[in-house]
């Protein structure tokens, strides 16, 4: 007994001296048995927080120390699943309390009951592959697809529904792993209601073929889409139908047809409410063989804030005040045989677009050189496309695939413009403008995979046709150039044919730390043109009639390509790629011959699968696009027709690009630094396009771009302040020398722009969001005097969730655009359940909008300032099933 | 009587107690302070008496990047058995082989830091917890309306089940899915290989081994050659220097 007092003594002092405050003492069950695995928890009387605790061990003794200081009062909280809870009130200055003391317990009547917790992984990270739970994401502003991949963190998306993953380009968006859509892959993203999807699948290291996969690092991204087992194997979809007082409408049908042989997705959109359900897909057919856009523009760049959510009635843009468009999409994805698939594409758009808009513009090409125009326009543009494809792919498993892909396009469009212009230039003007084009083209590829090399066969060849016919009827009267140089008819006709043939031979190869391809590429395209046209002008000019000219030019070229890539080097992936060919382009009796080549040098340094250093320095000497360079006999002939460019010779440009990103999916951070620079100088000979009273000029052209840009942002989710916290800082500047007919001129530009977010996640019934951009640039036009210009926008939406049935926002927006006006905007959503699939909607736009808005140009050798009228505003009400 | 009176009491908190079955999601990082490469897996936790055994089964295989890459899982994920009448805790370990045996380790001695944070999962409240565990800052958010002080792999000794656990490095991420009655038997390792500060010595000593071997096959003839190898260890329980 002795010994026992002794010790609790010992345990006493150092339990005030050292360690605090301490309690302790044994639990019993009603058999007077000891209890082993008593949680016990210490806590004020007036909080929860648990100051200290402890567990009882197998005799039932338990000791807890570091009790705080002072007088308050303790509840000491004894838990076991099968006894039933016991508090006891202390008072904390009373050292070593419960010593001695023991606790009897009662036992429970009710065993533990069974506890399922309901949830899922947000996101997971697979070797190269992301996965996201849809359900994780979506929200009651989650509709299609495109709105469910904007919130996952390192998604974005341009206007036309392109998407791209920490930077990427996005190649292709598959359903359940079949590529139904090609490239216009926003007929599913655009379409599709999002809540058929269960998971997205981002796969880094994308490669169309499954047998290039084993061979070669793409560095390219693709989205699969795993559609919910709930929508498989039965035929499902949702319908919305909504009306507003101001005429507008919005009629929207989806389904879904999903089975192991089988899958079929059927889309159509009729509204004139701006919901683009296409996203310019179209063009993506149209992109021919062997032609990549460039950046030609050394003065572009965020020099103008775009306006988020007002759409400008600009001429050019397709949904401004009274569109409407009608789209329908149909698509498959059909096992015909034990290793073919068939899949197919029909997709068809009628898009029309009225716009009568008041507008003025104020133009400054130099300091001495201004003029102001007051326009009153009135436009109707018609569009209608017609886009088919059939895909066969024959794919045995194993070490040899082929595909053949058929695609058909045709697209009419039709475009009427009327202006009436007063101040500097006097002018009536009638423009009637239809192109068509047809095409067909046919993509066939081999693969082969032989003893750890693939080889691949590609043949690209196809026909298309154009035909533009412009008639215009005018009066004009220019006084700033003090010319009377009216006309009244003008007539423009031009046809013309492509065929071309590309075929490849490529291999590629890898071993642990290498990675190669060579290969060779031999492209053919012929292009014929047929121009007619006639001017019938005021007297005392005569009738110029320019009569029927035919022309063509021809361009072959013969290239070699090799790729090699390293690991391992500086602890990076070094690349190195090049391409050198022999080409020959001919415009009548012409013929320019001429050495083009392209070299890169690349280096990665992955960090993670999704963070990483990338540099990338390239090299090139040659052009992608020949159609924009005319015969001579057109544009000496028929300068009329064509604002077209000769060919002189291709210059050498280099560029250089390195980034460093990181997105921490699960800490929820991302963040990214960029910095690039480009030396482009470009030289050509054309005819400007000339209405009659200028006459056909000619020009020669020698411009030098420069670029550099700078960039970094920051997004991630602070505790603090209980949201996402997000910021970008850009920096780019321009310099553009151009030589025309031996005058030079220098221009360049500065800007800067700052960006920055944040979007609260209270756990509450109201959130919000605010963004605010600012931006100042800088600028000398042509040698005129330095320009400097302010610019913000910035919005509060106000989101109100008071129960999972309703959901509001509320947006107001603001912005200066310009020096001279600021415009203010009000938008509204509000979605109601009314069951398990029915939904009503209702959708405002532009509420508060306060009448003209200003926008700025920014061209080589002149600023425009042009103001518009809005008048964008509605309220819709529409109601939206699921079946 | 000493032997008596251990008896009557695991007799009685066997009586008292309920057989468990507590099912967690896990995805756990392979490529753990190298790289991401995240698999599921499903973690159970089998409670009965005073005696618990946790260990976890991979809902997705590993995917070899090439024939080079092997999964060797030299550490604790996998098994842990606890005995709480005696403090013991004896974790499955493997070796570089890919052998298995078991070492005993002490229980809960991690120091665990309450803060006074709490969240709702699903209906159950749950309060914040951290811990610094051998190289490794934990958070685990437990529940005292379920009293029982255990948790998904070594960790435990809450006021409360472990809810959801995570490292600062989201490498391993348990999270509670169910909680289900069922009867089963529960038994300790018979054969243990080593003690925790045994096999520590050990994996030093097999470190160095590798360490010695590389440096001698980096000389050999090549009287020009100035590479040197380099090993890195990674251990998900971090070795002190």
């Amino acid at each position: 007994m002795r010994w026992v007092v002794t010790v609790f003594l010992l345990l006493a002092v150092l339990g005030s001296n050292a360690q605090g405050r301490l309690l302790k003492g044994s639990l019993l069950d009603p058999g007077g048995l000891p209890v082993q695995g008593v949680s016990i928890t210490v806590r004020y009387t007036d909080s929860s927080k648990i100051l200290a605790f402890g567990i009882s061990r197998a005799d039932g003794s338990f000791l807890i120390q570091n009790l705080p200081d002072g007088l308050r009062q303790l509840i000491v909280e004894f838990r076991h699943i099968s006894y039933e809870t016991r508090q006891i009130i202390v008072n904390s200055d009373v050292p070593g309390w419960v010593s001695g003391h023991q606790i009897q317990l009662r036992e429970k009547t009710e065993a533990l009951k069974e506890v399922v917790i309901k949830r899922e992984v947000p996101v997971l990270i697979r070797s190269d592959t992301v996965v996201f739970n849809a359900n994780s994401y979506r929200d009651a502003e989650v509709r299609k697809v495109e709105d469910l991949l904007k919130k996952l963190q390192g998604f974005s998306v341009d206007p036309n529904g392109r998407l791209s993953f920490n930077g990427k380009a996005v190649e292709k968006v598959l359903i359940d792993g079949d590529d139904l859509a090609n490239k216009a892959y926003q007929l599913i993203t655009r379409n599709l209601d999002a809540v058929t999807v269960d998971k997205v699948e981002v796969i880094n290291n994308f490669s169309d073929n499954r047998l290039l996969r084993n061979v070669e690092e793409s560095n390219k991204v693709g989205v699969n889409l795993k559609i919910s087992s709930r929508f498989k194997s039965k035929f499902s979809g949702g319908l919305e139908g909504g009306l507003s007082i101001e005429r507008r409408y919005n009629a929207d049908m989806n389904t879904i047809y999903i089975k192991e042989r089988s899958k079929w997705l059927m889309f159509g959109s009729y509204n004139n409410v701006a919901r683009d359900p296409a996203g310019n897909s179209g063009y993506y057919y149209q992109q021919e063989a062997g032609q990549v856009s460039e950046e030609e523009s050394g003065l572009s760049g965020p020099l103008v804030l775009e306006s988020g959510s007002i759409v400008l009635p600009s001429i050019g843009e397709k949904y401004t005040r009274d569109n409407s468009d009608l789209a329908f999409a149909m698509m498959n994805s059909w096992k015909i045989g034990k290793h073919v698939r068939l899949n197919g594409l029909i997709g068809y758009q009628d898009l029309s677009m009225k716009n009568r808009a008041e507008s003025w513009v104020q133009t400054e090409i130099s300091n001495q050189d201004q003029w102001y125009v007051f326009n009153a326009m009135n436009i109707h543009n018609r569009e209608k496309s017609l886009e088919a494809r059939v895909s066969l792919q024959r794919d045995g498993g194993k070490n040899h695939i082929t595909a053949v892909d058929l695609i058909l396009n045709g697209i009419r469009q039709k475009n009427l413009f009327s202006n009436w212009s007063g101040g500097a230039v006097n002018d009536s003007l009638l423009e009637n403008l239809e192109n068509g084009m047809e095409g067909v083209r046919l993509n066939w590829k081999e693969s082969f995979l032989t003893g750890g090399k693939l080889l691949q066969l590609l043949l690209d060849v196809g026909h298309n046709q154009a035909d533009q016919d412009l008639t215009v009827r005018s009066t004009r009267y220019l006084q700033y150039w003090g010319l009377d140089s009216s006309y009244k008819f003008n007539r423009q006709d031009l046809a013309k044919k492509k065929n071309y043939c590309l075929a490849t031979v490529r291999i590629n190869g890898k071993t642990d730390r290498l990675q190669y391809e060579y290969g060779i590429r031999s492209e053919y395209q012929a292009l014929g043109y047929l121009s007619n046209g006639l001017i019938s002008s005021l007297a005392p000019k005569p009738d110029l009639v320019i009569g029927e000219v035919a022309a063509d030019t021809r361009k072959f070229d013969l290239k070699a390509m090799s790729k090699l890539g390293m690991d391992g080097i500086a602890r990076g992936w070094l690349g190195i790629s090049g391409e050198v060919g022999w080409e020959t382009f001919s415009t009548g009796s012409v013929e320019n011959n001429f050495l083009s080549y392209r070299g890169g040098l690349g280096y990665v340094k992955n960090i993670s699968l999704l963070s990483a250093l990338r540099l990338n320095y390239t090299v090139r000497r040659g052009f992608d696009q020949y159609d924009k360079f005319y015969p001579d006999e057109l544009i000496s002939g028929n300068g009329l027709i064509l604002n077209g460019l000769r060919f002189k010779e291709p210059e050498f440009s280099h560029g250089l690009i390195v980034t460093v990103n990181s997105n921490n999916l699960y800490r929820q951070r991302n963040w990214a630094a960029n910095f690039s620079t480009m030396f482009m100088p470009r030289r050509y000979t054309g005819g400007v396009e000339a209405k009659p009273e200028y006459g056909i000029q000619f020009f020669e052209l020698t411009h030098v771009n420069k670029q550099l840009n700078a960039g970094f942002n920051w997004e991630g989710y602070l505790k603090i302040i209980k949201g996402k916290l997000g910021g970008r800082f850009s920096f780019n500047s321009g310099q553009y020398e151009s030589v025309v007919n031996s005058i030079k001129g220098v221009s360049a530009r500065a800007g800067l722009r700052i960006d920055g977010w944040w979007v609260s996640g209270f756990r509450g019934a109201v959130n919000s969001e605010i963004k605010s951009s600012v931006l100042y640039s800088t600028g000398r036009w042509n040698r005129g005097e330095l320009n400097r210009n302010w610019q913000y926008e910035w919005s509060f939406k106000l989101k109100i969730k008071p129960r999972e049935s309703f959901y509001s926002a509320l947006v107001w927006h603001a912005h200066k655009l310009s020096q001279k006006m600021v415009f203010h905007g009000l938008d509204l959503y509000a979605s109601r359940k009314l069951g398990k699939s029915l939904q009503l909607t209702l959708t405002g736009s532009n509420l508060l909008n306060t009448g003209r808005l200003l926008d700025k140009m920014v061209m080589p050798y002149s600023r425009s300032e042009t103001g518009y009228v809005l008048v964008a505003r509605y309220l819709l009400l529409s109601i939206n099933c699921r079946f | 009587m000493k032997t008596v009176l251990l008896f009557l009491l695991v007799l009685s908190v066997s009586a008292n107690a309920q057989n468990l079955k507590i099912e967690y999601q896990v995805r756990f990082n392979d490529m753990y302070d190298r790289g991401r490469n995240d698999r599921l897996h499903t973690g159970y936790l089998l409670i009965s008496g005073g005696l618990s055994r946790y260990f976890t089964i991979e809902k997705e295989k590993y995917k070899p990047k090439n024939e080079h890459d092997i999964l060797i899982m030299p550490d604790t994920a996998n098994q842990v058995f606890i005995n709480m009448s005696t403090g013991m805790l004896v974790s499955q370990e493997s070796d570089i082989k890919g052998k298995t045996f078991f070492v005993s380790d002490s229980l809960y001695p991690m120091k665990w830091e309450i803060g006074s944070e709490e969240r709702k999962i699903d209906s159950l409240k749950c309060v914040r917890a951290e811990c610094n565990f051998r190289g490794r800052k934990y958070i685990a958010w437990f529940t005292t309306e379920i009293p029982l002080p255990y948790g998904p792999w070594k960790m435990g000794g809450l006021p409360g089940l472990i809810v959801d656990l995570q490292d600062s490095d989201e490498n391993m991420l348990v999270k509670l899915k169910s909680i289900s009655n069922q009867e089963q038997s529960l038994a300790m390792p018979s054969v243990i290989k080593y003690s925790k500060e045994e096999h520590v010595a050990e994996i030093r000593k097999l470190l160095k081994r590798i360490k010695d071997n590389a440096r001698a096959s980096s000389t050999g003839d090549c009287v020009t050659c100035q590479q040197q190898s380099v090993v890195e260890f990674f251990a998900w329980e971090k070795i002190p220097q």
